[in-house]
């Protein structure tokens, strides 16, 4: 497959899964604004926000918890950058747009279908205006945004050719998958903390972010929620499609199935890094006495592995 | 002016007039033979029924993405190709003229390119005159000696075509890098899928198939003869107007399409970057400008080409296609030779004629069009588009007196032409159906053998009374329903 229709399958994918992802946040975010207390919205802004290592629109979030109608007219500006601004890599446009944008290039490896409707998802957003979903129930809109974005995904699931280009396209969204919820844990742990277990609900809104509130209540109870017991199934639960533990397992996986019939020394030791670190994630919490600060910093090595993991890909296989 | 017979609510305020050949109607208003049944069933629409379809129609262009000019996001400049839901009829009669006219204006086009760039029999045989070729900025004097397979230097060609009274006439031949075929396809798609029972009962010829005879095309153009060459399509990029097309075909086809950064030449090959290391590239269907196809060689400051391209290809290591060099046989002056050509290499008489044409590097000549300019539509030899262009009887005496200077300084560079009474076609409007200005494009292929899809992109004037059709000036597209025996 050609260099670059490989990267583009990469970006696209990983495009998509951002767009998804930020959705979910805005869906949870917007039922919370619902019935939550002002200082637990904003404290979820915060959550949303450090997770993308982005600076809100206007500055800091906490300037005025006391007014009530501050802080309601803050959340649309909030929504407003987390929805349509183009500068905002993270927001659902942009994604949608860069996800397009790679997606134009390769339209002759992705097929008609999934063109057309990835362009009128995008058509449909970019005529959208924050003004309008404020004013009708903002969480259908953040709804159909996600189901675009699954479904788009869907759609390349049930069509495309498990050739080489598939395996690019996984190891974008499982790779970005990685990235997303090791920063989402990471700035739940800094924002809410395992140790004082004061916030059942935003524990419960994780594991809505990261769809896993059923697989959850499966395997154990939702009704005493350990924050620990979350952040364990999040992030070494080996058969929740949204735990770090099963996304990692999978980029592995495509990434073996790409390099099956090179010789390429460098791509098999990232291979080791990661099959090393997903031992190490599984030791680590049958411990159970990791602080706080340790779990951060383990997600926080996860993260630059997994930088790394795309550097290395990008340089072996799209810019080689 | 007359009313078509049994007027009706979709046809009721179409005007046919005797001035401009009515594809549709005669000019007694009667529907034509071959668009009986077309104008019947037509007639069961209402006006307010048309528009919705097309506005469907051009719902599914924006949706799928079937864009002209594509310049990123925000959509002023994503625009869509206006379509008109109503067809062209062409009969099996006049398609036959126009396929045998195509294939001996192809034939006679590729012999010529042969020629200058080898022995120059047709210029010092004086057909011709020399400086007229050897002086054209279009002539690539790298090109000289360079062999072609099957003597195809121009391989896709797209042949402008308007018809008068008088019957069809070539208004250019596009041999450089002709775009508006995957209009064609796109244009027949929505109008199937709009009135795809009438679709069925005219027994319409088949153009689908045009990208399996591309690729055919190009197989064909491999320089080893190999059965199975590595094709791509060479892009300038996403910026570019005809991006979409390129796509269109690159998936068609079922070929790589790359850009200059994916391909690079060692050791006089090709090769492009995949995921497995570089792959060797055999044939390159090109739709980037000779001048950028390699800063070796051409215009240095290229970003869009691949440094060292043209001499891989003068090894013969790979095709390109079409050749470089082949604008030199669609430069305007040059085209006024076309009929010569075709009894210098044919020893036939022309099929298709010309359009008359005043060449303004005779002094004669020039005179003759500086005194007629509110009569005459002048053009720059090389250009295209529409662009740069005066049409005398819509341009103001000021206008007229601006360009007339210009041209006086350096005439070589313009051509003029008589106002083509270009015919009309029925076309929805705001204001019911109406007449428009229309010309086709057909798309003619050449490796081994000739290829044409029976179809072509035909284009619109939207405006009323407009004789402009090209794209970039506005123009629209209609599907041409080229009728089976």
């Amino acid at each position: 497959m050609l260099a670059r229709s490989a990267n583009g399958l990469f970006w696209m994918s990983r495009y998509l899964e951002r767009a998804e992802h930020t959705a979910r946040l805005l869906i949870t975010q917007f039922e919370a604004m619902e019935d939550r207390s002002v200082e637990e919205i904003d404290l979820s802004w915060r959550r949303i926000y450090l997770a993308m290592g982005r600076s809100p629109a206007g500055g800091d979030l906490t300037s005025n918890l006391e007014n009530e109608d501050f802080m309601l007219m803050d959340a649309y500006t909030l929504a407003d950058d987390l929805t349509f601004e183009l500068v905002n890599s993270d927001s659902i446009r942009s994604s949608m747009y860069f996800a397009r944008e790679n997606a134009r290039q390769i339209r002759n490896v992705v097929g008609r279908q999934f063109w057309t409707n990835l362009n009128s998802a995008y058509l449909e957003l970019r005529s959208s205006r924050i003004e309008f979903i404020w004013t009708n129930k903002p969480q259908n809109f953040y709804a159909n945004q996600e189901n675009n974005a699954r479904t788009l995904s869907g759609y390349l699931d049930s069509s495309m050719y498990r050739d080489d280009g598939w395996h690019f396209l996984q190891m974008g969204r499982f790779i970005e998958r990685t990235q997303l919820i090791a920063a989402l844990l990471i700035s739940q742990i800094k924002v809410f903390s395992t140790e004082f277990n004061l916030q059942d609900s935003s524990w419960i809104s994780l594991m809505v972010l990261c769809n896993a509130s059923l697989a959850y209540r499966r395997q154990r109870s939702l009704f005493s929620i350990n924050p620990r017991h979350v952040l364990e199934f999040l992030i070494s639960d080996a058969a929740h499609p949204h735990s770090i533990h099963y996304s990692i397992e999978r980029t592995i996986e495509h990434f073996a199935a790409i390099s099956a019939e090179e010789e390429r020394v460098e791509l098999t030791d990232i291979s080791k890094d990661l099959k090393s670190q997903l031992r190490s994630i599984k030791k680590n919490w049958r411990s159970r006495s990791l602080t706080d600060v340790q779990i951060c910093e383990i997600l926080h090595n996860l993260l630059s592995l997994n930088r790394e993991t795309y550097n290395e890909i990008a340089s072996a296989y799209f810019f080689n | 002016m007359m009313s078509p017979s049994e007027p009706t609510s979709l046809f009721s305020n179409y005007s046919v007039g005797n001035v401009f050949f009515d594809e549709m109607f005669r000019p007694d208003g009667t529907p034509r033979n071959a668009c009986k049944m077309l104008y019947e069933a037509l007639n069961k629409f209402s006006i307010e029924e048309m528009q919705t379809m097309q506005e469907h129609a051009e719902r599914f262009f924006l949706h799928e993405g079937i864009t002209f000019a594509v310049y990123g996001d925000d959509g002023a400049q994503e625009r869509i190709i206006p379509i008109d839901l109503l067809p062209r009829i062409v009969t099996p009669k006049d398609w036959r003229i126009l396929d045998r006219g195509l294939r001996q204006r192809l034939n006679a086009l590729n012999q010529f390119l042969g020629d200058i760039y080898g022995a120059k029999k047709i210029l010092s045989d004086g057909i011709i005159p020399t400086d007229l070729v050897l002086g054209c900025p279009q002539y690539r004097p790298e090109m000289r000696n360079i062999q072609h397979p099957h003597g195809s230097f121009v391989s896709i060609c797209g042949t402008d075509i308007v018809r008068t009274f008088d019957g069809f006439m070539v208004l250019e031949d596009n041999l450089r890098v002709p775009s508006g075929v995957s209009y064609m396809l796109a244009n027949r798609q929505a109008v199937k899928s709009s009135i795809r029972n009438l679709f069925r009962r005219h027994r319409v010829r088949k153009i689908e198939h045009y990208g399996q005879a591309l690729r055919q095309t190009l197989v064909e153009m491999s320089p080893n003869n190999s059965a199975d060459p590595c094709v791509a399509l060479l892009t300038p990029g996403t910026y570019n107007s005809a991006f979409y097309e390129h796509l269109f075909l690159a998936r068609e086809m079922g070929i790589e399409l790359v850009q200059g950064e994916d391909l690079s030449v060692r050791r006089g090959k090709v090769f492009m970057r995949t995921t497995r290391g570089q792959r060797q590239v055999d044939v390159i269907y090109r739709r980037v400008d000779d001048d950028f196809i390699d800063p070796l060689v051409f215009r240095k400051d290229s970003l869009l080409g691949v440094p060292g391209l043209f001499s891989a290809y003068a090894l013969g290591n790979v095709s390109l296609v079409n050749a470089p060099g082949t604008g030199v046989a669609d430069d305007k002056s040059v085209y006024a030779y076309v009929p010569e050509m075709i009894r210098y290499y044919l020893a036939e008489e022309p099929i298709l004629a010309n359009v008359e044409t005043y060449l303004c590097r005779n002094p004669e000549q020039l005179e003759f069009v500086l005194d007629n300019l509110d009569k005459l539509v002048v053009k720059t030899v090389g250009g295209s588009g529409g662009y740069g262009m005066l049409v005398g009887p819509h341009a103001t005496v000021a206008e007229r007196a601006a360009y007339a200077d210009v041209m006086r300084e350096n005439p070589t560079n313009y051509i003029a032409q008589p106002t083509l009474d270009l015919s009309c076609s029925p076309c929805i409007t705001a204001s019911g159906v109406a007449p428009r200005h229309v010309d086709l494009r057909t798309f003619v292929l050449k490796g081994e053998d000739i290829r044409i899809v029976p179809g072509a992109f035909s284009r619109v004037a939207l405006r009323e009374g407009s004789l402009v059709v090209n794209s970039s000036q506005g123009g629209g597209g209609k599907d041409l329903w080229v009728l089976s025996k």
